[in-house]
């Protein structure tokens, strides 16, 4: 017999479900402390995380397509930075030049994400050649 | 002892203010994917006023480091404003007189060593209580240009993001967070 497969609960864009898939992946590239829910190293600034790497910027835009899957996107800041949200409030920022210097992601995770993710801004630092 | 204060204006609480006894429209936002989600700003239209609350970023350095810190803002706008193509709006709450209005301010006293090293005060959310249900614009995060809107039969039931999440306490780093409710006076 034919007929068409599945017709199951299809996730819509936004869903914060794809937000934890997303953190799922981007944790197995990149560092993540499971103690207080964040990507990268604490930096010299308070609750800032640092993420060194050779090619800052690459890898600041990599771990922000990881995150931004299947997120609804929002109109571009002033300065350029890219935003995307999720149903439950989570977002995510992306400015390539940060104020402070240098390519910077902050993740603020929503009501489901208890657990998951905490609260973060990351900086992208040039990991010097040895 | 720094002490940093991002608090609505005294022209700013008056709009505000001049909701009240009004009655209740709409809420518009340009990138507002949702309905109690949004970028940038929203627009709150009454029958006495077209008021436009947004958030912007402010570089402030008494952290020790230059950060930067979401601050709301509220400013007229034309009536016009919320028809502009691209314009969502929201029409729960339409045809409510508004009979109160709150500022929801949040204050932040960093104690180093058990020494106070700053304090930082900021209105982070205004709630307006119409006859049967109270819908609050507010900040989303003190890092982003996001604001959550928030809707309940009563300011009691607000689910207001708590925001205290950017200063996580540490053994020597102690962070005490406070909200208040204030009339716009």
């Amino acid at each position: 017999m034919g007929g068409k497969r599945g017709g199951g609960y299809v996730r819509p864009r936004g869903n914060p479900e794809f937000l934890r898939d997303n953190v799922n992946r981007a944790k197995q590239e990149f560092t993540f402390n499971a103690a207080d829910l964040t990507f990268g190293l604490p930096g010299r600034r308070g609750s800032v995380r640092v993420i060194y790497a050779q090619d800052a910027l690459a890898a600041a835009t990599r771990l922000f397509t990881i995150l931004k899957s299947n997120g609804i996107a929002g109109r571009p800041t002033n300065e350029g930075g890219l935003r995307v949200s999720f149903q439950d409030g989570s977002h995510i920022v992306f400015r390539k030049n940060s104020k402070s210097g240098g390519p910077a992601l902050t993740i603020n995770p929503g009501s489901s994400m208890n657990n998951v993710l905490s609260e973060h801004k990351i900086h992208f630092e040039r990991k010097e050649a040895k | 002892m720094k002490q940093v204060t991002h608090f609505l204006s005294s022209g700013e609480k008056s709009l505000i203010r001049a909701c009240i006894g009004s009655t209740w429209i709409s809420l518009s936002g340009a990138d507002m994917p949702d309905s109690d989600f949004a970028w940038d700003e929203v627009l709150v239209l009454t029958s006495s006023n077209c008021m436009r609350i947004g958030v912007e970023l402010n570089e402030l350095q008494f952290e020790g480091w230059n950060d930067e810190y979401a601050r709301l803002n509220v400013s007229n706008a034309s009536t016009e404003c919320t028809r502009s193509s691209g314009m969502k709006s929201y029409f729960q709450g339409r045809h409510q007189t508004v009979r109160e209005a709150w500022i929801v301010r949040d204050s932040l006293t960093a104690r180093f060593d058990d020494a106070t090293a700053y304090m930082y005060s900021a209105d982070v959310c205004m709630a307006f209580q119409l006859d049967t249900e109270c819908i609050a614009v507010g900040l989303r995060s003190h890092r982003t240009e996001a604001l959550v809107i928030a809707r309940a039969n009563s300011k009691e039931n607000l689910n207001l993001p708590r925001l205290e999440d950017r200063w996580p306490s540490t053994l020597v780093e102690t962070y005490e967070y406070r909200r208040e409710w204030m009339q716009p006076d």
